[in-house]
């Protein structure tokens, strides 16, 4: 085992065969549904683990061929990577991400919503709050406007009927003035 | 792939997990994206990882500033004749016609506090009575914003579920009002640093000091202080501008407890502070050690681990009083009292 490649294909004894929602078939090894939490514990409720054990493919109804794909990819490179740790809050600050996955995830955002999903329904920690962190990362320190854009997602200020001007809601200056402001870049102390 | 998936659709948990990566700054850029974000963020309120924030108020405007993920951010909220001038980052200027500033200010301050759930290193108030920018000249107009303010503070700070927590909590101020309107409604069991200065420029002072004192927030922190601002321009050691104060200490030694309390025998503003210690430093104990020093003390009959010595105050009709208790919880207080307060039986050194 110890010349292992993260790309070693699959053999029967030591793997399960997932149906992604398009009917597509994929061989997965057993070390890597580790990283998924729900497909870790549906193996060892099932005792998938046993060479004796029948492996009946696994149905993911909510997980499409091609997200399959990009999951399968997440867990091969994280394939020797330590078990996933809650981080204290200090990392949660922390936008800084390995070259390797700001590729895997340079993909549109409505794939990266999908793909959070998946994660999410799989359960593979890493890959949700890595997703997490890099949509908050996309989005942190721009103005609400720059966010429309980024996101995609068009203002539903709504008209006065009577009058047509935009419906102000809210006079305080968090609604207008904090936004427009920008940040120091080097703090001096209070 | 095509879907309809946006931020807004996504499951709570995920999007509260991209929350929770957000300064408090983003957390209310988001909240103006679209109604539907708003509502979510209102609903969830996440929690701000502010760790400092600072108020400056005097009649014509408040600073307030704030540091999160090591950033500092400062408005600034102006009085305008035409209402409200609010000042980002020292350059963008936005006028908000006739708004008042106090209530421009108290809007994005009460939405603050709602996010702070985590306990702040420090919180800063200083009440600016006095002009720093017109030789300290007397700001007759700032209880016309103060007031308010501490209404709106105090009705703020002491109907929260979880009272505010901060580990440092400093109060520059003129009146008692303006501490007794924050302090006891900080969470006593968070706080460690209790600082509370006059509000720079003034000479009296005019703070009810066992009322402060007796607070749950005083007894509970561990390095607290009374002082009277000093001009920094002329730099002085601060005992010597200290009113009141606590200390906990590992170790001690009778020669710091003598030079300290010479420090205070000579100020004019001094009246009470107290040291706690585990043990004493040096040859000894720290009883003996004073005793070596300062003679033999009072001993008042009842407590036989209490200590006393008294001193005169030079040009003053008060009488310095240094007590050392090294049973059970180990102390050294210092303490100005009046001279009927003395012992019959007990000596007063020079």
């Amino acid at each position: 085992m110890s010349c292992e490649e993260p790309t070693t294909s699959p053999t029967p004894e030591n793997n399960i065969t997932v149906v992604s929602s398009d009917g597509k078939e994929f061989l997965l090894d057993l070390k890597l549904t580790e990283q998924s939490e729900t497909l870790a514990r549906l193996i060892s409720n099932f005792e998938y683990d046993r060479t004796d054990v029948k492996k009946d493919p696994v149905p993911l109804g909510n997980i499409t061929s091609a997200q399959m794909q990009k999951i399968i990819e997440w867990l091969q490179h994280h394939r020797y990577y330590p078990k996933w740790e809650q981080n204290d809050i200090h990392y949660s600050t922390s936008f800084t991400f390995e070259t390797w996955v700001e590729e895997y995830l340079n993909i549109p955002n409505n794939e990266m919503f999908e793909l959070l999903n998946a994660a999410n329904y799989l359960n593979i920690p890493r890959l949700f709050s890595t997703i997490c962190r890099i949509m908050a990362s996309r989005i942190t320190g721009k103005s609400a406007e720059q966010i429309r854009t980024v996101l995609n997602i068009k203002t539903d200020v709504k008209n006065d009927v009577y009058t047509g001007i935009p419906i102000q809601e809210d006079s305080s200056s968090s609604e207008d003035g904090m936004s427009e402001i920008s940040l120091s870049p080097s703090p001096p102390p209070i | 792939m095509s879907s309809n998936l946006s931020l807004i659709t996504l499951p709570d948990t995920s999007l509260n997990n991209v929350l929770s990566h957000f300064d408090y700054k983003s957390t209310q850029s988001l909240r103006k994206v679209c109604r539907d974000l708003r509502n979510f963020i209102d609903d969830v309120i996440p929690c701000s990882t502010v760790i400092k924030i600072s108020l400056r108020i005097n009649s014509k405007f408040i600073v307030l500033k704030f540091i999160e993920c090591g950033v500092l951010m400062e408005i600034e909220y102006r009085y305008h004749e035409k209402g409200c001038v609010v000042v980002g980052g020292g350059k963008n200027e936005k006028l908000m016609e006739g708004q008042e500033f106090a209530r421009i200010f108290w809007n994005d301050f009460e939405e603050m506090l709602k996010y702070q759930k985590s306990a702040l290193e420090e919180f800063t108030i200083v009440f600016m009575h006095f002009d720093a920018e017109n030789k300290l000249k007397k700001d007759e107009e700032i209880y016309q914003v103060s007031t308010g303010i501490l209404e709106l503070v105090k009705a703020n700070l002491s109907a929260r579920i979880h009272p505010l927590q901060t580990n440092f909590i400093q109060i520059n101020a003129l009146h008692q009002n303006e501490v007794m309107s924050i302090l006891p409604f900080i969470d006593s069991q968070k706080v460690e640093r209790v600082t509370i200065m006059s509000a720079k420029g003034s000479t009296e002072i005019e703070f009810d000091i066992p009322e402060i004192l007796n607070l749950e927030q005083w007894k509970k922190s561990t390095r607290s202080g009374i002082f009277k601002n000093t001009d920094l321009s002329s730099p002085s050691d601060s005992v010597d501008q200290t009113i009141a104060g606590k200390l906990y200490l590992v170790a001690l030694d009778g020669g710091s407890v003598v030079s300290m309390g010479s420090k205070f025998l000579n100020s004019s503003v001094f009246q009470f502070f107290e040291i706690y210690y585990n043990e004493s430093m040096g040859g000894g104990s720290l009883t003996g050690q004073l005793i070596e020093k300062l003679g033999e003390p009072y001993k008042d009959g009842i407590h036989h681990s209490k200590r006393t010595w008294f001193f005169q105050y030079d040009g003053a009709d008060n009488v310095f009083q240094l007590c050392n208790d090294s049973s059970g919880e180990k102390v050294v207080s210092y303490k100005r009292i009046r001279p009927e307060e003395v012992p019959d039986d007990a000596d007063i050194l020079g």
